[in-house]
């Protein structure tokens, strides 16, 4: 069960209207390495997740990405506001414009509606988490790749402030490998899936 | 920024150093060092919200109905622009 915080988590101001800018920082709201991704991910691998702690860190990971994810559509959302068709047209933004006006729709930087195949759900403890670890650090690099096309200190220091969660997560994710590796012992010790594989007691 | 302003700012970097405890205690649920920390931020974060209430009235809107008016439909929502305080 979910309630909703009428705030962001971290504030976006956004004074100057920015549209190539909103077209690629969209990425983050529905691309591969973004957070609507990264929220569905880390939220539906709970279920095959045999461990306490690992259950708890996915579920306030997962939730926390949600916040992310209306941060990035904050960020779009006020990059277009306002536009005029002259602007949309200068800004390279008709192609978004004509399918969605100036509606926030997840796709990635170039267009393709959002697809769960970005993401995977093993069930396999230690493939999961790994994979979390990869997705953690591959959206550290999108925001790295976001911040060397932005100048707009408006928008850095949001997108900055994403890029830092996801180093946090990273080492989250990382202890959280490790308590599942302390739970395989001399009877798991080629590290079966130790979600499917009970070992014998 | 005004007072009021300056006091929600409190709370939710208090609120932020609590949730980010949240999550190295996921993973360090016994860590005392941590567990003392958290103990003492939310101590913190409760004499805020205690301290903004006697001022200003309710913290948390989701209930408010003061002025025979349910207050969560009002604006601005936390993706506008005019939500977000500029001094961040």
């Amino acid at each position: 069960m979910w309630t909703y915080e009428k705030r962001l988590q971290f504030p976006v101001k956004i004074a100057q209207c920015n549209p190539q800018l909103a077209k690629i920082i969209i990425t983050q709201y529905g691309g591969p390495d973004g957070e609507l991704g990264a929220s569905l991910r880390y939220l539906s691998q709970r279920f095959s997740m045999p461990y306490a702690e690992v259950k708890a860190i996915l579920t306030d990971i997962g939730t926390e990405e949600l916040g992310h994810l209306e941060m990035i559509g904050a960020i779009v959302h006020q990059l277009t506001r306002n536009l005029s068709e002259d602007e949309i047209k200068k800004g390279g933004f008709s192609e978004y414009f004509v399918d969605h006006t100036l509606g926030v729709y997840p796709s990635t930087g170039s267009g393709v509606p959002f697809s769960a195949g970005a993401m995977a759900v093993k069930g396999d403890p230690i493939t999961d988490l790994v994979e979390d670890m990869a997705a953690e650090q591959k959206a550290r690099t999108t925001y790295e790749n976001i911040l060397r096309f932005a100048d707009d200190p408006d928008v850095k220091n949001p997108i900055r402030f994403l890029r830092e969660r996801e180093i946090v997560h990273f080492q989250r994710f990382g202890e959280a490998l490790r308590i599942v590796q302390d739970h395989l012992d001399a009877k798991n010790f080629y590290a079966f899936n130790p979600s499917f594989d009970k070992p014998m007691k | 920024m005004n007072e009021m302003k300056m006091l929600e700012q409190k709370i939710h970097s208090v609120g932020f150093v609590m949730f980010d405890l949240r999550l190295f205690l996921d993973t360090h649920p016994t860590d005392m060092t941590a567990i003392t920390l958290f103990n003492k931020t939310m101590q913190k974060y409760t004499a805020l919200v205690a301290e903004y209430e006697r001022m200003y009235g309710p913290y948390h809107k989701n209930n408010d109905t003061s002025g025979n008016m349910w207050h969560w439909v009002c604006n601005p929502w936390p993706w506008e622009n005019s939500a977000n305080e500029e001094d961040n």
